[in-house]
Order: structure tokens, then C-alpha cells, then sequence
């Protein structure tokens, strides 16, 4: 950055593509994570989980253990008591929702394999995890509840005691909100006179794999007890802390360093978290505890895991009537901090774009003695985008549509904005034609939909195949009163504060606390812009809650257009407060001074002080207007009115092999209309990676258990994590309709490409067998599935069974992933 | 996950019987294992299993649930726990004899294995292919019981349900391929092992026995699951580094 001009007068800073600050440090290696903070006299902890997916615990032999070299305790439950707080739920989705009691450290039974039982305190953290071998633990096995749908029926309880599985049922229901007419008549009708589609699509369960294993450190000899922690979240968890455990919110600080990605799974309060708080204040000592990559993914939440029922009634022209969708969602063992709410929050976009005049949404959650689920990027509404995406693809087959017409057909037109959804939500602004158009033409949609003719009727072997996505989403997450008629433990507002300093810096202080997503560069810019400051002489401080007190951190693509917003708000606070100090040092009226581009002027003449001027002025405080407060330093929180609906259209072309079940991308094109850009270089960062997260989905990931509930995709030699190796050249551009509802027209991008082009992806493969009689395809779309579905095995089997990935066979998706995406 | 398993030894069905029956003897034929005591159709012991970079030291009790010398079939049901806290591991296994000859004895070998903790987050992949490995072993050292020259051991590689099938159908290359390379010292563990564990029931001999072949174990183990990770994890190992974190577990075992 230091190599960069500073010129702020002259190109606006926003939407110019700033290289990051904060890569330098990043990059370099120079930051300190979590796991590099070292404390005098600091004690590790290591855990010992359960191998066991559910089992009672019968005895835990410590003795040897606690024998080991420089190991200062081990603890159990038992020892504990209620000191080691206990694990919340901020979301009840139902009045009456089944929850668990969630301990850090099980008691007397585990419910999914990777609980922890003990916990050992140690000199170093190699003592510490040797020792934790040495720990005895005898079991009850007790039989586990693995399978969503079996889950779903009782037939094996995952907490006995609770009597049941199944944890909320809810329920959104177009006519009973009085937002459209009944779903059930609609379907009737079609059924009748009209067309019915209906499908079952699975969402495999993932895991988000963020690049730094969670770390946390705590350190309890200050007045405040400090812990460091590699979390999305610090001001929750601050609160979550508080509230557990009876140590007062003041008395606690949080710090959330440098954190290396989250993607929703750091948007999570952690037993470990609760562990080394409870230890560092039992023993008076300065703890950490950094996990290992496999204790990472099997402790560390997974993210998705549903099965979709959908049924969507049209007319014969096309014309949808009715969308009915019935969920089954795998919370997993516990009901973590947002867990039940994540499919709730796909409730509102199964309707998506289209003007469904009826819409039902039903989710019931489950249950199951696995590791449990909560945000995974998107969260919720990949989920939903998913299922309404191959659908309107289904319903243009069904009725031999092209699916761009089809949807074209239904789409919210660019004039009829803003619309109210049939789901109750107003979308302010959105150009759906726009992006198609451009979208189509980047692809040159028409060729190879010619090309495909041609390969199909000379019988190719290899087949093409083009996938379809024009989704939305709502981010920006939350307007307050939707998450309070929600049922949700907080408020969605953000704050930021602006100081100016003495020198004619400017400190800015924001609630959102960035996990690699570039928010001090971008938050520059912005400031650079409102108070014509240079982009270097803008701090930007965040994730400390001594530092940024109020937040409430980062996830959902909210940073830019609630935080953004509010830093907007406390910058004109700042101009307001300098433009008296600046009539009073220019001796004219306050209404006369005009501000721009970092000036205070007098209007109509040539008189004027710069805004570092009127900050050192404010500073000495020497000469200030009679009864002026000497500061310029100004704070905003600001509850966004609305959410925020980016929106886009995302084209895949796949080439599948009928002999082999390979599949290799063709092409990859995305218009995405996220309104005004403050830093393209981020948008394409962000849309880059959110691409290959959710094409991961379609093509390779996914966690699977055994018959014994034991993860067996434990490794990053079973999960298949993409690599730059499996991807490609994926063409991106943007369509611009601002948004109308904040001030800088920004809309989110953190999440849109995950959520677009799962969809896109397996509609391509599936486009490309569907004269074979396949029309559908579990995801992962591995080869083997491919083939099997080509041999006419419907989706190409159930899940991954035994291993998660077939290791030795060439042929097999776990190499076949190099192709995958066709490099 | 199911694993099968025939070979053939030079040996009438009844000897073949009455060897297979003295669980104590065979029990110290399978490599890391020690049969610690034996209370009639019951039995303590341990085994030893190094699978890539997790080694687990099982100890457990087996039971012959059934024994038929009419049909010729015996079940053991056995079930272990890691020392270390690592999972269990169970097993419930069906030998059937078979006469193909007056010298030789065909025996099936169907086992049911459950498997819990790290080896099965980790080394389900190349569970087939160590069981394989370990098979071949046993039958070997189950030939030199027979004071007669060891015939050419036929092993099917088995069916399993789903992916280990295919986890399965590759193994013969990489398993020859290993017992090319592990062949030397196996042979000789094989001149040496014999002598202490022959004689049925000498209590520290079985022992020492079991425990010198366990200690070769994670050596051929390495052997057997090298080549199988090089060819289908290598190309997926960014500069080929997890594949140089596997060759030193393997030289630091030596």
C-alpha cells in the first residue's frame, strides 16, 4: 500500500481496485494468529473425544494420565461442575422447540463422535496431547441415530431422554401470512388442468474447512480476563461468555486477531472457547488450546445436510402456480448457536425471483448423533437456491421450455420493483433481464446449445451439458424487528466510530470483525471518499471488544451494508461537527460553509481550512465557537431497514463422459448485479472464492459417516477440498441496479457466488444425460454417481457409503476431482 | 465393513482342525497378536496394528461362539479396545474348512469388522489391503506349523459393501508389489518365529513370538500401503509432500 500515491482529490477511492492492506502482513507472515500468542507461564490443553457416536460413559481413569510428565490436571465433567457454563441456542425457531442441554464437556454420554469426555492441562502441548492417550474411558455403546430420514421417525433416539428427535417444526404459509393464496389449491388445479413437479433433492452434508484451525487463548491475570480467540465473532461470544458463566460482561475482553477465514464456521461459540475460559480462571494461569486439522473437522461445525421435498404447480404454458417445500434439516447432535435457524433463513428464497402467487415453506429439524450443523456460507439460502433452480430447470424440461424463457416467464420484471414477495419480503431494486442478457452473451448461450443438438444427435460419448442459476438471496443481515419476529437472541444493527486524530488521521472503529475479507481496505476507501482524507492516513481498528465495544461482527454479507452504512452515517456526523469550528476560523456563517472533497469552504469565495486543519484546531481547542464540546469524534449504530437482495445469472457448460462418468467444465460465466462496487479487486476475490465453494458442493465434497457414526472423510485425503489445480478461468462481470436501501447503493457478495452456481453446476451435468433418462444426481456429482445414474441407478445411489471417497480406482471421483473442473 | 478371505494349507482337514482349534498357537500366528490366556471356548489377548501414522495396541477377549467339526465351522467373536484411547474394534469371524485333496485343506475365512475411533476416520481405505497383507502372514507362519513345504497360497481378495469394493479390486498389484519388497525380512521373521511359538501353549514363547512379528509390522504394513497412497493420493499431493510425510513414517520405523 505504501507504494500507492495518495491523490485523494482527484480519482474517487471507491470503486477503484486498492491492492489490500492488509495482505502485507498477511502474506508475509508477519501477523500474529491465535496459535503464535504466547504468555508467560502458559499452560495447553489437549482433549479427549469419544470414538464413539453415541455411548454412555461408565468410568474415566485419570490416574495415569495425571502421572505424565508436566501435566498440571486432567478434568472431567465431574470435576467441573456447572463452572464450565454451558453451550446457548440464540435462535429457538418454535416456542416449543426440543433442545438438548449442551454441556462443553459430556457428563455421563456423548452423542456424537468427537465429544469431548476429558480435558488435559500440560506444560506444553505435545505433554498435553500424549497425556490425553493415557486418559481410560470406558463406554456403553448405545445405538446411534445416524440417518437424517430414520432420525426423522424415532426409530433410534439420539437423546433418549428427550422422547424424541425431532427438535422444531416450522412453518411459513403464503396464505396464512396473507401474502398470497393457498398452495394446496394451486397444486389441485395443476394437477388437474395444469403441470406438477415434484422432487426430492439431498443437500450432503459439508464442512467449511476455513484455512486456520480454531486457537484460543485465555489469559485470566489481568482485571479483565482476556481470551484470544481465531472466531467470526468476538462481541457474541463476549456476551455468551458473560451470560453462562456469571463472570460479568465488563470484566470480560475478547480478541479476535487476524482470524484465518470462517465461512460460517467460526460464527460459532465452542466448547473448546468454554473450556480454556473455565481452566484459565480455575487455575489462574494464562491457557490455549489450538486444534488439531482432524480434530478441526470432525468437532468444528458442519454446515448443510437436508433433504428437499419440493412440488411446484404451473400452467401448461409455463406460468407458475404454486411452490410447496417440505425440509428435513440435520442439526446434528446439539442445537448450536444459530443451528435450527439456518434452514429457517432459506424459508424466505425458495420463491426465489419468480411471482409464485402461492408458497408454503415447512421445515421440521432433527435430531442425530453427529457433529452438529450450523452456518455454512450461504446458510440457507444455497440451500434454497438449490432446490428452486433445478426445479424451474425440471418444470422446462417437463414441459420442452427453454429454461431461460421459462424463467424469463416468471421472473420479477425491472419495472414491477419494488416487489413484495409471496414470501413477504421487498425486494427495492433488481434487473433480471440485465444480467441475463449479458450473462447469455459472454456464454454464447446459443452456440452451445447448438453444439449440444449436434453432439446428441451423433450420439457423442461425450455429452455436453449447460446448467442454469438465476438466483437471489437476501443478505445484509438484519433488520432487528425481522429477527425479533423470528425469534432470534439479538439484533442485526451495526456501529462504527470515527475519531479524528490530532495529526489529521483518522481512526476508524467498526462492530464487523473481519476474518479475511478485506474490510480495512474497503472501509478506507469509503472513509477516504466521505471526509477527503488519503486512503493510507485511514486506520482501521476492529475485533477487540475493548477497542470496538459494540458490534455485532461479521457473517451473512452484512459488513459493507449494515457496517458500511453505518460508518457513512458517523463520517456526516464528523462534517456536521467541523462545519461550525470552520464558519467560526473562517468568520462566516455556518450556512454559508460548504464541504467537498475534504475542504470547508465558504461559499462564494476561495476561503477555506482542510478537515486535518479544523481536527488539529479542534485539537488545541485554543479558538472553538463559545460552549463547543472540543471533538469531532462522532459513533453511529445503524439497524438496516430492509435486507439486501444481490442477485445474478450464473452459466455452466459441462462436458460429462457417458462412458466413464467424468465430468470436466467447459465454461463458467457469471453476471452478478451486486450494486455499487467500493473495491472490484475484493468483489472478484470474493466471487472467485465463493464459486469454487459452491461448485465444491456439486462436484466433490462431502462428510460422510460410517455405519458407526465415525466420520470417515476425517482427512483432507477423504474431504475433498478443491485446490487452484481442480479449478479454472471462471468468467465474471456485473450488471449495476444500486440498491435503494443504503446510501452507498452497495449490496452484499460474500456468499452470492456459493449460493448461485451449485445449482448451475449439477443442472449442467444433469442437462447433459438428461436424454438418458437422468434427472437427477446426488451431489457430490462424482464420476461414479454420474455412472451409475447414466446405467439408469436413478440419482446414482444413496450416499457415499463406507469410505468416503473410493480411494484406489483410477476411475473414481477422488482423483477424477482434477478433471473435474477441467483446469 | 466385510472382509474375505481363502487359502489353502498342506494339511489334512482334521489336522488343519485341530491346529486352527488351539486358538493359543494360532493366535501367535497372526502378526502383533498375543494370545495373553485362554479359559476354554474363551480367550484374552492383544493385538498390535500400525495403520500409517496411527499405531494401536487393541487388548480384548475372543469367543468361540460356535464350533461344528462335523460341518467343519468355527465363529469367534472378538472384541478389543485401544490402549490409548484411539476406539475399538471388533470382529466376528466364520472359518470354514474345506478338503481339496488328502494334503490340503481350503480355508474361508469371512470376517465382520467393526471398527471405531482414529483407524476408521483414517485407515478405512486401506483397511482391505493391510488385512491382506496381515492374512498372508498368518498363513505362512500357519504353514510352518505343518512340517511341510509351503504351497503357493491362493487369496481372494473380497467383496465389501460399497466403496471398499472398489477400495478393493486394485490391491493384488500394490500387495505383490509390497511382498517384493517386504518378502526378505518376512522370510526371515518366518525362520525365526516358528521355533519359540511351535509347541502349543508355551506360555512366554507365543508371546515373544507375536511380539518380534509385531514389531516388523509397521514395517510391512508401511511396505503394503506406500505404493497403494503413492498411486492414488500422489497426484492429489500438492509437490508431493504428503507423500514425503509418508516415506519418513516409514524410515523412522526402521
Amino acid at each position: 500500500m505504501t507504494t500507492l500515491e495518495d491523490r485523494p482529490d482527484v480519482a474517487p477511492e471507491i470503486g477503484r481496485d486498492r491492492r489490500r492492506k492488509e495482505d502485507q502482513r498477511l502474506i508475509t507472515g508477519r501477523t500474529r494468529w491465535t496459535d503464535n500468542i504466547t504468555l508467560p507461564g502458559m499452560l495447553h490443553l489437549a482433549m479427549v473425544r469419544s470414538p464413539f457416536a453415541h455411548a454412555r460413559i461408565t468410568g474415566i481413569d485419570t490416574s495415569e494420565a495425571k502421572a505424565a510428565t508436566n501435566v498440571v490436571g486432567v478434568f472431567t465433567a465431574a470435576d467441573l461442575g456447572e463452572s464450565q457454563g454451558v453451550l446457548i441456542n440464540a435462535w429457538a425457531i418454535t416456542e416449543d422447540q426440543v433442545t438438548p442441554t449442551h454441556l462443553p464437556m459430556a457428563a455421563d454420554r456423548v452423542s456424537f463422535a468427537g465429544e469431548i469426555v476429558a480435558v488435559v492441562v500440560a506444560r506444553t502441548q505435545a505433554e498435553a496431547r500424549d497425556a490425553a492417550e493415557l486418559v481410560d474411558v470406558d463406554y456403553e455403546e448405545l445405538p446411534a441415530a445416524l440417518d437424517l430420514k430414520k432420525a426423522a421417525a424415532d426409530e433410534v433416539l439420539a437423546h433418549p431422554e428427550l422422547g424424541t428427535n425431532k427438535s422444531a417444526f416450522w412453518q411459513f404459509d403464503s396464505e396464512g401470512a396473507g401474502t398470497g393464496g393457498n398452495v394446496e389449491a394451486a397444486i389441485e388445479k395443476a394437477r388437474t388442468d395444469g403441470v406438477v413437479i415434484e422432487r426430492e433433492f439431498r443437500q450432503q452434508r459439508l464442512i467449511p474447512a476455513f484455512m486456520e484451525p480454531r486457537s484460543t487463548v485465555v489469559d485470566p491475570s489481568g482485571e479483565q480476563i482476556t481470551m484470544w480467540s481465531a472466531t467470526q465473532i468476538p462481541h457474541i461470544l463476549r456476551f455468551a461468555l458473560a451470560a453462562t458463566t456469571g463472570v460479568p460482561e465488563s470484566k470480560i475482553r475478547v480478541i479476535a486477531p487476524d482470524v484465518g477465514g470462517g465461512f460460517g464456521g467460526k460464527l460459532q461459540t465452542t466448547p473448546e472457547e468454554w473450556l480454556t475460559f473455565c481452566l484459565a480462571n480455575r487455575l489462574g494461569k494464562p491457557v490455549k488450546y489450538t486444534e488439531t486439522r482432524s480434530e478441526s473437522l470432525v468437532s468444528a461445525h458442519h454446515g448443510r445436510d437436508q433433504w428437499q421435498k419440493l412440488t411446484l404447480a404451473a400452467e401448461k404454458d409455463g406460468t407458475v402456480t404454486g411452490l410447496k417445500v417440505d425440509l428435513l434439516a440435520d442439526l446434528g447432535s446439539y442445537v448450536s448457536l444459530v443451528g435450527g435457524g439456518v434452514p429457517v433463513l432459506g424459508a424466505f428464497m425458495f420463491n426465489a425471483i419468480y411471482k409464485f402467487p402461492a408458497y408454503q415453506f415447512n421445515c421440521q429439524t432433527v435430531l442425530t448423533n453427529k457433529t452438529w450443523t450450523d452456518a455454512y456460507r450461504g446458510a440457507g439460502r444455497p440451500e434454497a437456491t438449490y432446490g428452486i433452480e433445478r426445479i424451474m430447470s425440471e418444470l422446462a424440461a417437463e414441459i420442452g421450455m427453454d429454461p431461460i424463457e421459462l424463467r424469463e416467464k416468471n421472473w420479477i420484471k425491472h419495472e414491477e420493483f419494488p416487489f413484495t414477495t409471496v414470501a413477504g419480503l421487498e425486494y427495492d431494486t433488481g434487473n433480471y433481464e440485465a444480467a441475463t442478457a449479458k450473462a447469455l452473451e459472454m456464454f454464447g448461450y446459443d452456440e452451445l446449445r447448438a453444439e449440444q443438438k449436434r453432439r446428441r444427435e451423433a450420439g457423442d460419448t461425450v455429452q455436453l451439458g449447460i446448467g442454469i442459476s438465476t438466483f437471489t438471496e437476501m443478505c445484509g443481515l438484519a433488520p432487528s424487528r425481522v429477527l425479533g419476529s423470528l425469534n432470534y437472541g439479538a439484533g442485526g444493527w451495526e456501529s462504527a466510530t470515527v475519531r479524528m486524530l490530532a495529526t489529521g488521521k483518522v481512526e476508524v472503529v467498526t462492530g464487523a470483525s473481519a476474518h479475511g475479507q478485506g474490510h480495512e481496505t474497503a472501509f478506507s476507501q469509503i472513509v477516504a471518499d466521505r471526509l477527503g482524507v488519503s486512503f493510507d492516513d485511514v486506520e482501521v481498528l476492529h475485533g477487540d471488544t475493548q477497542i470496538a465495544s459494540k458490534g455485532l461482527d461479521t457473517y451473512g454479507s452484512r459488513s459493507l451494508v449494515v457496517g458500511g452504512e453505518a460508518l457513512v452515517k458517523a463520517t456526516d456526523k464528523v462534517i456536521e461537527k467541523a462545519k461550525p469550528v470552520a464558519a467560526h476560523l473562517l468568520e462566516a456563517s455556518v450556512e454559508d460553509i460548504e464541504f467537498s472533497a475534504g475542504r470547508f469552504s465558504v461559499r462564494g469565495t476561495d476561503q477555506g481550512l482542510a478537515i486535518g486543519e479544523i481536527a488539529s484546531a479542534v485539537f488545541t481547542a485554543h479558538n472553538l465557537p463559545d460552549g463547543m464540546e472540543p471533538s469531532l469524534d462522532s459513533e453511529a449504530t445503524y439497524d438496516p431497514i430492509n435486507f439486501n437482495y444481490p442477485h445474478g445469472t450464473h452459466l455452466c457448460a459441462m462436458e460429462v463422459d457417458t462412458e466413464t462418468g467424468a465430468v470436466k467444465m467447459r465454461k463458467y460465466v457469471c453476471v452478478d448485479d451486486i450494486g455499487n462496487v467500493i473495491n472490484p479487486l475484493i468483489v472478484s476475490g470474493q466471487v472467485q472464492g465463493g464459486l469454487v465453494q459452491g461448485i465444491a458442493q456439486a462436484l466433490w465434497e462431502e462428510a460422510v459417516y460410517d455405519e458407526a457414526g465415525t466420520l470417515v472423510s476425517g482427512s483432507f485425503v477423504d474431504y475433498l477440498l478443491p485446490t487452484s489445480a481442480d479449478t479454472m478461468n471462471y468468467e465474471i462481470d456485473h450488471t449495476t441496479t444500486p440498491s435503494i436501501t443504503n446510501t452507498l447503493g452497495t449490496k452484499g457478495v460474500g456468499e452470492a457466488g456459493t449460493i448461485a452456481s451449485t445449482p448451475a453446476v449439477v443442472g449442467s451435468v444433469v442437462d447433459a444425460i438428461r436424454h438418458l433418462g437422468v434427472n437427477d444426481i446426488q451431489m457430490p456429482c462424482t464420476p461414479e454417481r454420474v455412472w451409475k445414474a447414466i446405467q439408469g441407478a436413478g440419482t446414482g445411489g444413496p450416499a457415499t457409503e463406507g469410505a468416503a471417497m473410493p480411494h484406489f480406482d483410477t476411475d473414481e471421483a477422488g482423483t477424477a476431482s482434477t478433471e473435474g473442473a477441467g483446469a | 465393513m466385510q472382509l474375505t478371505h481363502e487359502f489353502t494349507v498342506p494339511a489334512g482337514i482334521d489336522e488343519t482342525w485341530r491346529v486352527l482349534d488351539d486358538i493359543e498357537s494360532v493366535g501367535a500366528c497372526f502378526p502383533g497378536a498375543a494370545v495373553t490366556s485362554v479359559e476354554g471356548d474363551t480367550f484374552n489377548g492383544t493385538v498390535k496394528v500400525k495403520l500409517g501414522p496411527i499405531a494401536m495396541v487393541y487388548s480384548g477377549t475372543g469367543t468361540f461362539t460356535e464350533k461344528d467339526q462335523a460341518a467343519h465351522k468355527m465363529v469367534i467373536a472378538a472384541k478389543g479396545k485401544d490402549k490409548r484411547g484411539n476406539g475399538t474394534a471388533g470382529a466376528d469371524v466364520v472359518a470354514t474348512l474345506r478338503e481339496s485333496g488328502p494334503d490340503a485343506t481350503v480355508v474361508n475365512v469371512v470376517t465382520d469388522l467393526q471398527i471405531t475411533g482414529k483407524p476408521a476416520q483414517f485407515g478405512r481405505g486401506v483397511m482391505q489391503d493391510v488385512s491382506d497383507k496381515l492374512l498372508g502372514k498368518f498363513v505362512e507362519c500357519l504353514e510352518g506349523k505343518f512340517a511341510a513345504e509351503p504351497e503357493a497360497v491362493t487369496e481372494v481378495g473380497a467383496d465389501a459393501s460399497g466403496a471398499d469394493a472398489s477400495a478393493t479390486s486394485p490391491a493384488p498389484q500394490p500387495v505383490a508389489a509390497a511382498d517384493a519388497r517386504a518378502g526378505a525380512d518376512t522370510q526371515e521373521r518366518l525362520a525365526a518365529a516358528p521355533g519359540p511359538s511351535a509347541g502349543p501353549g508355551t506360555g512366554p514363547g507365543p508371546a515373544g513370538g507375536s511380539h518380534k512379528a509385531a514389531d516388523d509390522e509397521a514395517l510391512d504394513l508401511g511396505a503394503t500401503v506406500l505404493p497403494v497412497l503413492l498411486r492414488s493420493y500422489g497426484p492429489q499431493l500438492a509437490g508431493g509432500l504428503g507423500v514425503l510425510a509418508l516415506i519418513l513414517w516409514i524410515v523412522r520405523r526402521r
